[in-house]
């Protein structure tokens, strides 16, 4: 694959802070990020495409000495650059991942302040921000899309305070007129909020919210799914919104339940992460002595199967569909009454499920 | 869930644009409530129909959409429900409220109408007790103030309204509730309603057990401003309702506009889409026709605000968003418009007419009601001083600001308000200033001192800190000393550094200071300009004409210093980095593969199994590959005559760091090593002679033997030594070649990521990264030895 049709990603995990108190998952997240994006059924990113940020274990205690800063990530994108090799065009690649956890702060309700490990109060100057970050790529078309992903605080209170980009470093040339540039921003929390980690029975370790939830999207979680089968910017929106409120929903302070994540300026094409392709065969049962037939429609209000309702009673052979285990229904539909039932597929468990149409 | 379907009649029919389209109509449980329709690829429907009420009184949103099935997402009060479901062509969708919706409802502090909280036996009595005063001893005043405390458990919390007091703008007190109030226990409810003085008030909740709050309040000429407060133990202003009118005109629980405002109001508290709601049919309606409540133009104001930046897509701005934007202007300007004329002199009026270059028309003493309203003036006070005069109230809440609510409030404050002139006394029991300090003012103020801490590469002497935490001054010092070495570093002086240089500290910080913009310091450290000017007059306050390390100097006196020099510092390097190529140097190589060690040794098992001794071995490798890489470092470090060891470059701190055989699983191990390792390092250089000498050490394993220059640096000004300068490297050794340097890094690079998914990721993978590591490992070991 040319260079620029690749997939790439930074990833920082920041743990431990000169002068703000010390975190337990970041860097456990970012580790369970990599472990997708090296998947081959996940990110298929090779080693070289992936660079990771994070903190020392044993940092010392003076913010000039502590690291990560924003030096350190702007390397990380020069080495892409560099490892992309001397291509004239200003594209790197097709896409780029830029994944933080850490400590984070809102600025303004469109920005976050990424916490680098020096990171202070009361300025809280040592920072990156989303916005300028964006404005980055955006102007600069290095990537044709840029997938942000942030798991990280967004106090408010610091509306005084500029984030910093990758500029001047990187900005070397003026930019140019550039074809439009897709980003996709995921954050853990909205303005002015915090977000949380909890503990994961299965992977017996502390994960944030966010991270979770948007695994589980990327790894293939049905429910994550379009009615296509395919996990997108648009469906991921839509499970990781509901799945980071019910996870918050099992931590145990007031604040602690009402994290809930904020997707947002959603892309105009769509970006596709994973597909889903299991299916479940489902039995449709219609009652006795029911006219017509019945219809099984999928999302897109096309007919799937059609069948006389008398044919498909409980004693006849059954009448069995596979059919996509996805967040999007189908339906069914009775001709005669035109009476209508959704038939959501995304919480069974089993490859089998019975579905029972009600008497009109 | 079951739907029904019927064929449109004529109006339906000319909705329906496509032949393949439906249309679909849910019923909503509120006109604020937002809707958004996902399609079967979960995109999200453009264009929404606005919730409309119907003459049934229901509030119904109707989308001509293609057949599919759609997710309906209603949103109310911070709350979302969704439902599937299916539009089909040529048909209506009927939906009633689905069962889900029918929770959806807002929660008031207020009894008002429609309401998840509202009682009869609480609205009766607002409705009443707002149109009678109960103080009758109040002072009087071209203002009034209802408050109505109320629980909805009343033989629960019986002292259901203790604790709150009303303070004046200077935290007097004003009245501590204890008389002039109408109460009812049974039904847990107290009034109070009383005439009193146009002007800022606080509220201040805190008896025993209950933890102080303040929030300010303001009363407007010829207004009356209702509060509502709920309680359970103890009232909570966090969660207040508020509301305005003329004077006399008394609560209604069923005022649309006051229904309005608290829905604007939940849309601030919950960060829904402020566009949705600030644009609504009703919104606009009431914004438009019937405007006359105060209050709904602040909340609407500021929502309007939101709902613009809300449109503002960077790069990318689309017709919809233009026309958007100019809509949310012309209406904003309306409702300014409106404010401006009615209640000009509140401060949250006087926040939202703020203009980004302009100075403020009043200052800001005290403060907006609203956090937002703070947020703005705060923004604004770092280009105008005037905006937020220093000292005053606002000024001091700005340090102790608290964040849960959108309400303006805080517990208690670093600094006492100053408040000039006393105004005249308007209430029988003068008292002093009721507001709370805290016992120690402990605001941190520590700033980073970024553009010291560089990358390897950079051309500049990196002068990181082993830095010992010392009074305001000693770190002023430091810092100036630390800024006189890189500069010297810069000029490319170090090889040839005499036995003594002096420096004048006095002079340095003069000049310093002499250069400082307070403009720019405030707009960089977010501190009003108000606050950076007195605190640059303070510099000089003592009527010498150079700066006094001798004298007391204030943490954030201290801090706009510290910004001081570092900008000063910030423009020098700035002019090296332009002008240098990214490069890779050895010594950052060394430092990244340290740092692999040292995580390798720190997620290594204590139990002597096999696994661990591999991981220890591995380790080890990679400190001695360490070693290899420093062979070939400058080493440089600033150490002061009693203090030790100030500040180091990178590949000196890697000497100190190096663990050793020290356990590090152990934080207080890896301290204990690392000061040992100090102490030794600063008895080995201070032996060495002034000038050029010889150094023979250790580095690990391997013998460093190299040129050391000693240099002493003296401080003119205060007449004393002030630090020792030591610069050494190998002249004979010979540093990686530049191609393998690059490859050096790229494995680092490799190795940090094997190491965190080694440390951190999945138990079952954990042999395939170790191998990973190992072979990493065996490469680089290849390469470095040099």
């Amino acid at each position: 694959m040319p260079p620029e049709e690749k997939d790439y990603a930074i990833v920082i995990g920041i743990n431990a802070y000169s002068k703000l108190p010390a975190l337990s998952a970041a860097q456990s997240d970012a580790a369970d990020f990599i472990e997708w994006l090296l998947d081959a059924n996940g990110g298929g990113l090779s080693v070289n495409e992936v660079k990771e940020v994070k903190s020392p274990e044993t940092p010392w205690s003076h913010p000039t000495q502590a690291k990560p800063v924003q030096d350190d990530i702007i390397q990380k994108l020069q080495e892409i650059e560099i490892g992309n090799g001397t291509s004239p065009q200003p594209k790197i690649g097709r896409r780029l991942y830029f994944y933080f956890a850490g400590h984070g702060f809102g600025p303004k309700a469109m920005d976050v302040g990424m916490l680098m490990a020096n990171a202070a109060e009361p300025a809280f100057m040592n920072n990156l921000g989303l916005f300028p970050c964006r404005e980055f790529f955006r102007k600069h078309y290095l990537f044709d899309e840029v997938i942000f992903i942030l798991d990280c605080c967004r106090d408010a209170g610091y509306s005084t305070v500029s984030t910093r980009g990758f500029q001047p470093l990187l900005e070397t040339e003026q930019p140019m007129a550039v074809p439009p540039v897709e980003d996709f921003i995921i954050l853990a929390t909205p303005f002015g909020e915090k977000s949380f980690a909890k503990f994961d029975d299965k992977l017996n370790k502390r994960r944030g919210l966010l991270t979770r939830a948007v695994l589980e999207a990327f790894k293939g979680e049905p429910r994550a799914a379009d009615g296509r089968g395919n996990i997108t910017a648009f469906s991921l929106r839509n499970y990781v919104n509901k799945r980071v409120k019910e996870l918050a929903q099992d931590l145990k302070t007031k604040d602690e339940k009402r994290q809930e994540a904020e997707i947002r300026d959603l892309p105009n094409r769509e970006i596709i992460f994973a597909r889903v392709t299991k299916k479940i065969q489902v039995r449709i049962i219609a009652p006795d002595a029911l006219d017509g037939d019945l219809i099984v429609i999928n999302g897109e209000g096309d007919v799937v199967e059609q069948k006389t309702a008398a044919q498909a009673t409980k004693n006849q052979t059954p009448w069995v569909i596979p059919l996509l285990k996805t967040a999007v229904p189908y339906s069914v539909k009775h001709s005669v009454t035109e009476m209508e039932v959704i038939l959501n597929l995304g919480k069974v468990e089993g490859d089998t499920h019975e579905f029972q149409f009600p008497r009109p | 869930m079951n739907f029904n379907f019927h064929a449109p009649n004529d109006s339906e029919k000319e909705q329906l644009k496509q032949s393949d389209e439906g249309l679909l109509r849910v019923e909503v449980p509120h006109w604020a409530a937002q809707v958004q329709i996902y399609n079967h690829r979960l995109e999200p429907v453009q264009s929404v129909g606005a919730v409309k009420s119907t003459v049934q009184n229901t509030n119904v949103s109707e989308t001509p959409l293609p057949k599919g099935t759609y997710q309906v997402e209603v949103t109310l009060d911070g709350k979302t429900e969704s439902e599937w479901i299916p539009v089909r062509s040529d048909r209506v969708t009927l939906t009633s409220q689905p069962e889900a919706w029918q929770n959806l409802k807002i929660t008031a502090s207020a009894p008002l109408e429609g309401t998840k909280t509202k009682h009869e036996w609480h609205t009766d009595p607002a409705q009443h007790w707002s149109r009678q005063i109960t103080w009758q001893n109040s002072p009087g005043g071209d203002s009034r103030l209802f408050i109505f405390v109320r629980t909805l458990q009343p033989k629960k919390y019986e002292n259901f309204s203790e604790g709150l007091m009303l303070l004046d703008a200077e935290g007097r007190l004003v009245t501590d509730f204890s008389d002039g109030v109408e109460i009812d226990r049974a039904s847990g409810w107290l009034a109070f309603n009383a005439d009193l003085p146009s002007g800022g008030y606080i509220l201040r909740r805190g008896r025993r057990g209950v933890r102080i709050r303040h929030q300010p309040i303001y009363l407007c000429q010829n207004q009356e401003t209702q509060l509502f407060l709920v309680s359970e133990k103890y009232p909570t202003p966090r969660t207040l309702t508020l509301n305005m009118a003329y004077r006399g005109r008394g609560f209604e629980a069923e005022d649309e506009t006051a229904i309005a405002a608290e829905a604007v109001f939940s849309s601030l508290n919950y960060g829904t889409s402020h566009r949705q709601i600030a644009m609504s049919e009703t919104m606009e309606r009431l914004l438009e026709v019937k405007f006359e409540n105060p209050w709904l133009g602040i909340v609407a104001g500021y929502a309007l605000l939101l709902a613009k930046e809300e449109t503002i897509n960077i790069g990318m701005s689309s017709k919809t968003d233009f026309n958007s934007r100019e809509e949310i202007d012309r209406l904003f300007g309306k409702v300014l418009n409106f404010l401006q004329n009615r209640i000009g002199e509140h401060p949250d009026v006087l926040a939202l007419s703020l203009q980004e270059n302009e100075p403020p028309v009043k200052p800001f003493a005290f403060p907006p009601l609203l956090w937002l309203g703070v947020n703005r003036v705060h923004r604004h006070s770092t280009k105008f001083a005037d905006t937020i005069p220093f000292g005053s109230l606002t000024d001091c809440l700005l340090d102790n600001l608290l964040n849960d609510s959108p309400w303006t409030a805080w517990r208690k404050l670093d600094r006492l308000p100053q408040f000039g002139e006393m105004p005249e006394k308007i209430f029988s029991e003068q008292k002093t200033s009721l507001l709370k300090v805290k016992p120690t003012a402990a605001k941190f103020f520590s700033l980073p001192i970024t553009p010291l801490n560089a990358p390897a590469t950079s051309p500049v002497f990196p002068v990181s800190g082993i830095i010992q935490e010392t009074d305001e001054q000693t770190n002023l010092l430091d810092s100036l000393l630390k800024q006189f070495v890189v500069e010297l570093m810069d000029t490319g002086e170090i090889d040839e550094m005499p036995e003594q240089v002096i420096f004048d500290s006095t002079q340095k910080m003069n000049d310093v200071l002499g250069g400082i913009n307070p403009a720019e310091i405030s707009e960089t450290c977010g501190l009003p300009l108000s606050r950076v000017e007195s605190d640059v007059a303070g510099f000089w306050a003592s009527g010498q004409e150079s700066f006094n390390f001798d004298g007391e100097i204030k943490p954030e006196t201290a801090f706009i210093a510290q910004t001081a020099i570092q900008s000063s510092f910030g423009a020098t390097r700035q002019k090296n980095i332009e002008t240098v190529e990214p490069s890779i140097s050895a010594t950052e190589c060394a430092d990244k593969i340290r740092i692999e060690a040292e995580q390798l040794l720190f997620h290594r098992k204590n139990a002597k199994t096999q696994i661990n001794f591999k991981i220890e071995d591995l380790a080890k490798r990679l400190l001695r590959i360490v070693e290899n890489l420093l062979m070939s470092a400058d080493f440089a470090a600033l150490t002061h005559p009693k203090r030790g060891i100030l500040s180091a470059n990178v590949a000196f701190l890697n000497l100190l760091l190096l663990p050793g055989e020290i356990g590090l699983d152990n934080p207080k191990n890896v301290e204990k090593a690392r000061e040992k390792n100090r102490r030794s390092w600063q008895k080995e250089l201070a032996k060495s002679p002034f000038g050029l000498s010889s150094i023979n050490i250790q580095i690990g394993s391997a013998t460093f033997t190299g040129e050391l220059r000693r240099t002493a640096i003296k401080d003119q000004a205060r007449n004393e030594l002030w630090a020792y300068l030591y610069f050494f490297k190998n002249p004979a050794a010979i540093a990686p070649a530049p191609q393998n340097l690059r490859n050096i890094n790229h494995l680092s690079s490799n190795l940090s990521l094997y190491g965190t998914l080694f440390s951190y990721g999945s138990d079952e993978k954990k042999d395939e990264y170790l191998k990973e590591l190992e072979n990493l490992i065996k490469k680089l070991e290849k390469l470095t030895k040099i």
